[in-house]
């Protein structure tokens, strides 16, 4: 081989290797920025969707909440007043939790796996999935909070319905003729609270009287 | 001559590190240390220092072929202006043996006096003088002439060398350029740093295993 041949050889693999990975080089450059906007995509849209859950769950919550304290503070209501609010409390914390079973909202995934290259964004995609989930964990910290919170606050609603003249007489029904009668009076005022007694010269919706055979016990209240 | 003496020979001795066979001790040169070094290595062309080293040799070879080739021209022109000058001294020799011969004939045959006779004979050697002075002037002009050929073309030939050596310093040259320029885009992508696993053998119920002693997290 001649001097300017093995020159050019030299030249040639010289350049045909540069380039070969130059390409390599930008190739992996290229494919690790794609991964890297996926990644921040998936965790926007993870993060959306978890702050979709978290309205649900919250909804659910107030559901539970309403239904549970009411039935709570109905089963309670003819055992006594002082017990109201401890049936509300109860049927809170029950219905709020059985309401949100199942409805932790999980943390997010970025999903981005290990690269050569662009070091900086990488640790902002990490420290916003890390900050994301700190959010996540909080709130889930804090909804367990607020449940026992709420279920306090409805512990001492229920307290002070408990105290009202009108439910104090279930209490005091239930002392002198037991739990049945007293519940029996309950309902019958809510009869007569949500619909118009007949044979007053109004007509009620239904003819609850007959339905239930309801008459009204004298208790002496 | 050896890759490094080449190097040297360019004025790059200072970057032998770039011109390595293995691209991770390339990647290495420009602070890529532990992993990067070997994620990097893909990136980096390795110098065949086989080839340029080949290269080298040929062009000492051809500085040696067309040195041969010059020295045999100038033994050979010198042969022949040898030949030439003993030649004519031959030629002279023998002219100026024929020209006293020729004149002692004349004087026998025609009774000149001895005077003229010396006379004539004198004439002719200066002639052959002349001549011979001549011959060697010419001789002299001759090694001369062929001389400073000589010189002439040993310059041209150490001249053309160094221009092929000068082609394999650009080839040095340029492998640095386009070494140093991708270091420099390597860099500018902002290599994502790695940690080295270290290993502990550990004793697992009478089998030793090699297990890392730090996790390597790479996010």
């Amino acid at each position: 081989m001649t001097l300017a041949e093995l020159l050019a050889g030299i030249q040639a693999s010289q350049s045909a290797g540069f380039g070969a990975t130059g390409t390599d080089l930008s190739m992996t450059a290229d494919s690790e920025r794609r991964a890297l906007q996926d990644a921040q995509r998936q965790l926007q849209e993870q993060e959306k969707t978890r702050a979709r859950d978290a309205k649900k769950r919250e909804q659910n919550r107030g559901f539970g909440r309403i239904l549970g304290a009411g039935l709570g503070a109905l089963l309670a209501l003819p055992t006594g007043g002082l017990s109201l609010g401890a049936g509300a409390a109860l049927g809170s914390a029950l219905g709020q939790t059985a309401a949100t079973r199942g409805q932790r909202v999980r943390g997010v995934e970025s999903g981005l796996g290990s690269g050569m290259f662009f070091k900086g964004a990488r640790e902002d995609v990490s420290s916003a999935e890390k900050d994301i989930n700190r959010y996540i964990g909080d709130a889930n910290k804090g909804f367990a909070n607020q449940i026992i919170a709420s279920s306090i606050g409805d512990y001492f609603l229920g307290q002070q319905l408990g105290q009202l003249a009108g439910a104090a007489k279930y209490a005091t029904a239930a002392d002198g003729f037991g739990r049945s009668r007293a519940a029996k009076d309950m309902l019958i005022d809510f009869r007569d609270l949500l619909y118009k007694r007949p044979g007053t010269g109004g007509q009620g919706l239904m003819d609850l009287d007959n339905m239930f055979n309801l008459t009204r016990p004298v208790t002496g209240v | 001559m050896s890759f490094e003496e080449l190097l040297q020979q360019s004025g790059l001795g200072d970057y032998l590190d770039y011109f390595d066979s293995d691209g991770s001790k390339i990647a290495s040169a420009f602070k890529f240390e532990g992993d990067q070094a070997d994620q990097f290595s893909r990136f980096f062309r390795p110098f065949d220092r086989a080839r340029l080293e080949e290269a080298s040799g040929k062009i000492a070879e051809r500085e040696a072929t067309r040195t041969g080739f010059l020295e045999r021209d100038y033994q050979s022109g010198l042969g022949n202006l040898q030949s030439q000058y003993q030649s004519g001294f031959r030629d002279l020799n023998q002219q100026l043996g024929q020209a006293t011969r020729q004149i002692a004939n004349q004087a026998a045959r025609t009774g000149a006096s001895f005077g003229a006779t010396q006379r004539q004979i004198s004439e002719s050697r200066k002639m052959a003088g002349d001549t011979l002075s001549d011959l060697m002037g010419r001789r002299q002009r001759g090694l001369e002439s062929m001389g400073l050929g000589r010189e002439r073309s040993l310059y041209q030939i150490e001249q053309q060398a160094g221009q092929e050596r000068a082609g394999l310093t650009r080839l040095l040259q340029d492998y640095l350029n386009r070494t140093f320029s991708r270091a420099e885009q390597i860099s500018g992508l902002d290599p994502n740093e790695t940690e080295e696993i270290s290993y502990d053998n550990v004793n697992v119920r009478g089998r030793n295993l090699r297990l890392p002693t730090t996790r390597t997290f790479t996010r």
